[in-house]
C-alpha cells in the first residue's frame, strides 16, 4: 500500500536518488520530545504520549499504516509495537521504540526482509517483523538539501 | 607478593572497533582460548606496559538480553552468573561514535552493574568527517564515567585511555543516577530483587540491574538464548512472580525499560552531541544504494560469491598438492626409510599418516573460507549477504545467515559447519549443519567423474547433464530436509531476522588474517584428535587379518580382499545387491569414510590396477566398465552408476564431518542422527532408482 502523504521523488528508484533521499531522512529528527525527566535524573517524570492515535490522525489527515506497508523512501513516527514472542523486547532494545522516527529505505531483491533506517543506522527486517509496527506515516522531510 | 592483576572487561556492541582496540591496547601479546565449555572465542592480553592489569574482551552484544550463546556468555560473566568465570574488576565499553543512540542503549544497561567504567567513543573521525559534535566532557559529566573519544584504527585516544584505566578506581561505584522504572514495575522488581539476594545471584551493586533483567520471561525458557540456570526453587518462585504481575512472553516489560533507556539517552545527549545541519551522504550510503539495487545489487551478489567459490576450489588446488606432496611423499618416505618394513612402518604411513593428510589436505580450503568470510564480515557485507538471501532461505525455514554455509559446503563441509556459528537461533544453526553435508562437495567430485566417465560412454552434454543432476539432486535434498527438519524435530518459533547492516568499511588483511587463524586453527587441533583416532580404526580394518607373503605376491588385491574391510564389504554385498552393487564396490563404500575420494585407490587396488590410480586413470576406467558379475553380467550399467553416484550424493561418508559435528554441537547424538539420516536417505534413493530404473527396462 503507497502512503497517503505524497512523496514526491517516490517514482525515482535510481540508487542515487534513493540515497538522497536516505540522507535527509538521516539528518531528521528522531520523532517528537514525548518523554520528560528532570535534569538530576533521579525522580524521572514519564509523559504519556502527547498524541493519541485518534488526534494525530485528525491533525494531519493521515492514516497509521504498518512499518511493512511504507514505501521505499517513506518515513513515519512509531505508534506502537505489538510484536510478540520477545521480538518485541528485541526491537525495542533496538531502537524500535515508541516515537521513534523511522525510514524504509529499501527492500531486497526479492521484496523481503525490508531495510530501515532508525535512530542513525541501518536495520533489516521481515515484512512479517515489520507488520507489527505501527508507524504514523509523515511526508519525507529536507528534501531540498 | 604482589597484588593479583587487575581484570579489566572489553564490552560493546557488534561492529564497533572491539578488536582493533583491544589489540591496540595489548598490542601483539594476546592468547585466544575458548569460554569454558562452549567454542567461543575469548581474547585475553596484557594492558600496554601494565603487568598487574590484564584485558580480556566479551563476545559483541546489543544489550544483557543475549541472542545468542556467546551474548549469553556476556552477560553471565558480567553478573557472576557463569560458575567458571570471574566477575571482571572494571569494563571499557566501546561506542561507535556514528551510531551513538543504539551504542549508548548497552551502556546503560553496564553503567548499572556499579564496575568502575570507561566509556570509549571508538570512530571519532567517522563523527568529525560527518561534522557532527561531541562534547566528551559533556558526556561524561552526564554519564557519571571517564568518555574517552579514540580511533582505534589509527592509535588515537589510546594513550589517554589508557592513563584514564589508571587513574580508575578499584571499588565499586555507582555511576549516573539508576534508571526510573515505571510504576507498575515496581512491586515486581521488588519481588525479584528480594529472591536476587538471598539466592546469591548478585551483591547490592548490581541487584536492582539482575533484577531488572529477570523480568523477562525468556529467562524461564530453557530454549532461549537469554535462560538464566536457576534451581528449581528459584525458577519457580520466579514463574510465581512473573504471573502474579502478569508478565507473559506477549508482555516483557523489558520493553518498557527498553524505551525508558533510550529516552534517557535522548537526555544524555541533548546538548553534548550536535548533529551536523547538512548530512553529507558517506561513501557507505552511496556503495549501499548500488549493492542493495534490484539489478546491480543481484550482480555484484553473485559475483562475490563466484570469487568465493573459485578461490576455494581453484586457488587453494596448489596449496592442497603442496600439502599432499608435502605429508603422503615426503613425510610417508621419511618416515618408511627411517623404521623399514614392518607392521610400525605401516600403521604410521597408511595409518596415522594417510589417514590425517587425507583430512589436513582440506586446511588450505577451510582457511581461504574462512579469510573470505572474515573479510565479508569486516566490511559489512556479511550482513548484506544475508539481507539479500533471506528471502529465499526463509521459504524452507532458514534464516539468511545459513546461506553462506551451505554455499560453502559445496567447496567442503567441513568449514561450513564450523562457519554456522555466526547463526544465533540454535535451531537454525543445527537445520545448517544437519543439512550442508548434503551440497556435493569437492571430495565427491572425482567419485562422479570416474564413475561418469567409466560408465557414459563419450557423449559430453550427457556427461555435463548427469553431473548437473548430481549437483542438483543435493542442493534440492538439502532445503528439502531442512524444510522437515524445521518442522518437526527441530520445531520452534520462527527465528527473527533483526539484523544490523553495519555501515561498509574498507577490510584490513591483518584483524582478517588473525580471525582467520583462530577459527581454522580449530581444525587442526580439535577435529585432528578425532579424525587420528578413525584414521587408525579405518587402517586396521584393511590391514588386518594379514594375508600370507605369498598371496600377496599373487596380486594386490588379496590382502583388502580377505581383510576386515573386504569381509565387510562382502557382508553388506546382500544388503547393497538391490541397490546394484556388488561386494567390491561395497569395500569401495566402506572405506569411503575416511574420505570419499578414498574410493578410487579402492577400487584400483581392488580390481588390481594398484593403488596409484586417480580419477583420469584409463585403465581403472577400463577396468570398472567391463567388471562382471559373476554370472557374467556387466556389473557398471549406466544405472547402476546413477544408483552409486546417488548414493554418493546423498551419504555421510566423511569422518571428518563427523568430527566437527561432534565439535560444534558438543555431544554425539547430532552426529549419530546425522550420519543415520543420510544413510538411510542414501539407501532408500538408490534403492528407488535402481530397482524402479530396472522396472522400466534400463537394466
Amino acid at each position: 500500500m503507497r502512503c497517503d502523504v505524497p512523496c514526491p521523488v517516490r517514482a525515482c528508484w535510481v540508487a542515487g536518488m534513493r540515497t538522497r533521499r536516505n540522507r535527509s531522512a538521516v539528518a531528521g529528527e528522531c520523532g517528537p520530545k514525548r518523554m520528560l525527566y528532570r535534569p538530576d535524573g533521579v525522580a524521572i517524570e514519564y509523559q504519556e504520549k502527547p498524541m493519541t492515535k485518534m488526534n494525530a490522525a485528525e491533525n494531519s489527515g493521515d492514516r497509521i499504516l504498518t512499518l511493512d506497508q511504507l514505501e521505499v523512501g517513506c518515513c513515519g513516527t512509531i505508534e506502537n509495537v505489538a510484536a510478540r514472542n520477545g521480538c518485541g523486547q528485541f526491537l525495542a532494545e533496538m531502537g524500535l521504540t515508541n516515537g521513534a522516527r523511522v525510514t524504509v529505505s529499501g527492500t531486497a531483491p526479492l521484496g523481503d526482509p525490508i531495510e530501515v533506517s532508525v535512530r542513525g543506522y541501518r536495520l533489516s527486517l521481515r515484512r512479517s517483523e515489520a507488520s507489527t509496527i505501527r508507524v504514523l506515516p509523515s511526508p519525507a522531510q529536507g528534501l531540498a538539501t | 607478593m604482589a597484588a593479583p592483576p587487575r581484570r579489566i572487561a572489553l564490552i560493546g556492541n557488534p561492529n564497533s572497533g572491539k578488536t582493533t582496540l583491544f589489540n591496540r591496547l595489548t598490542g601483539q601479546r594476546r592468547k585466544v582460548a575458548n569460554y569454558a565449555g562452549v567454542t567461543v572465542d575469548r581474547s585475553e592480553g596484557t594492558l600496554r606496559g601494565r603487568n598487574g592489569v590484564r584485558l580480556f574482551d566479551l563476545p559483541g552484544c546489543y544489550s544483557l538480553t543475549p541472542r545468542s550463546l556467546d551474548q549469553r556468555i556476556a552477560r553471565d560473566t558480567l553478573l557472576g552468573w557463569n560458575r567458571d568465570e570471574v566477575r571482571p574488576d572494571a569494563l571499557v565499553v566501546i561506542i561507535d561514535a556514528s551510531n551513538l543512540e543504539r551504542n549508548l542503549f548497552l551502556a546503560t544497561q553496564l553503567l548499572e552493574l556499579g564496575l568502575p567504567t570507561v566509556v570509549v567513543c571508538n570512530m571519532a573521525d567517522v563523527l568529525r568527517k560527518r561534522g557532527d559534535r561531541l562534547d566528551t566532557a559533556e558526556l561524561s559529566a552526564r554519564l557519571g564515567a571517564p568518555v574517552v573519544a579514540t580511533v582505534a584504527s589509527s592509535g588515537e585516544g589510546i594513550d589517554e585511555l589508557c592513563s584514564v584505566l589508571d587513574a580508575l578506581p578499584s571499588a565499586a561505584v555507582c555511576h549516573s543516577s539508576p534508571l526510573g522504572v515505571p510504576e507498575e514495575l515496581n512491586d515486581a522488581l521488588a519481588d525479584i530483587r528480594e529472591l536476587v539476594m538471598e539466592q546469591g545471584l548478585a551483591n547490592a551493586s548490581n541487584a536492582t540491574l539482575a533484577a531488572k533483567l529477570l523480568l523477562s520471561p525468556s529467562v524461564l525458557v530453557k530454549d532461549d538464548a537469554s535462560h538464566v540456570e536457576l534451581s528449581d526453587d528459584d525458577a519457580e518462585r520466579l514463574r510465581a512472580i512473573h504471573r502474579r504481575h502478569h508478565i507473559d512472553a506477549d508482555n516483557s516489560p523489558l520493553t518498557v525499560l527498553a524505551e525508558r533507556r533510550y529516552a534517557w539517552i535522548g537526555q544524555w545527549l541533548d546538548g553534548a552531541f550536535t548533529r551536523a545541519e547538512v548530512h553529507v551522504p558517506g561513501a557507505s550510503e552511496r556503495i549501499d544504494g548500488l549493492l542493495t539495487h534490484r539489478v546491480w545489487g543481484v550482480a555484484a551478489f553473485a559475483g562475490v560469491m563466484f570469487l568465493m567459490l573459485t578461490a576455494i576450489f581453484s586457488w587453494a588446488t596448489p596449496l592442497m598438492d603442496g600439502i599432499d606432496w608435502l605429508i603422503n611423499q615426503k613425510l610417508a618416505g621419511i618416515v618408511a626409510t627411517v623404521i623399514g618394513q614392518g607392521i610400525l612402518s605401516d600403521l604410521l604411513v597408511d595409518g596415522v599418516i594417510a589417514g590425517v593428510g587425507n583430512v589436513v589436505v582440506f586446511f588450505p580450503q577451510i582457511c581461504i573460507l574462512f579469510l573470505f568470510i572474515s573479510l565479508l564480515e569486516d566490511s559489512g557485507y556479511m550482513a548484506r549477504v544475508a539481507y539479500v538471501m533471506d528471502g529465499l532461505m526463509s521459504r524452507v525455514g532458514l534464516h539468511g545467515k545459513s546461506f553462506i554455509p551451505m554455499l560453502s559446503s559445496f567447496a567442503c563441509a567441513v568449514p561450513a559447519i564450523m562457519a554456522t556459528r555466526t547463526i544465533e537461533d540454535r535451531r537454525d544453526r543445527l537445520t545448517t549443519i544437519l543439512v550442508a553435508p548434503l551440497m556435493s562437495c569437492s571430495a565427491r567430485l572425482p567419485v562422479y567423474i570416474i564413475i561418469i566417465s567409466a560408465v557414459f560412454g563419450a557423449n559430453p552434454w550427457l556427461k555435463v547433464g548427469i553431473m548437473m543432476a548430481m549437483y542438483l539432486l543435493g542442493t534440492v535434498t538439502a532445503l528439502l530436509v531442512a524444510l522437515v527438519l524445521k518442522r518437526t524435530i527441530l520445531k520452534g518459533p520462527t527465528p527473527t531476522f533483526i539484523l544490523e547492516l553495519p555501515p561498509y568499511r574498507l577490510p584490513r588483511l591483518g584483524p582478517s588474517i588473525q580471525s582467520m587463524w583462530s577459527r581454522s586453527r580449530v581444525f587442526l587441533t580439535e577435529a585432528g584428535t578425532i579424525i587420528l583416532a578413525m584414521s587408525v580404526v579405518l587402517w586396521a580394518l584393511a590391514y588386518f587379518p594379514r594375508a600370507s607373503a605369498a598371496d600377496i605376491e599373487a596380486g594386490s588385491g588379496v590382502q583388502l580382499r580377505q581383510s576386515y574391510m573386504g569381509r565387510i564389504g562382502r557382508v553388506i554385498e546382500p544388503v547393497i545387491e538391490p541397490l546394484g552393487f556388488d561386494w567390491k564396490i561395497g569395500v569401495g563404500l566402506a572405506s569411503s569414510f575416511a574420505a570419499r575420494e578414498v574410493f578410487i585407490a579402492t577400487m584400483g587396488v581392488v580390481y588390481g590396477v594398484g593403488d596409484e590410480v586417480d580419477e583420469k586413470s584409463a585403465t581403472l576406467r577400463e577396468e570398472v566398465a567391463s567388471a562382471k558379475w559373476p554370472d557374467g553380467r556387466k556389473v557398471f550399467t549406466p544405472l547402476v552408476g546413477v544408483s552409486l553416484m546417488v548414493f554418493y550424493v546423498l551419504a555421510c561418508q566423511c569422518m571428518s564431518t563427523i568430527a566437527v559435528v561432534r565439535k560444534e554441537t558438543g555431544n554425539w547424538g547430532w552426529p549419530v542422527f546425522m550420519f543415520t539420516y543420510m544413510t538411510v536417505l542414501a539407501y532408500v534413493a538408490s534403492l528407488v532408482v535402481y530397482q524402479g530404473g530396472r522396472l522400466l527396462g534400463l537394466a
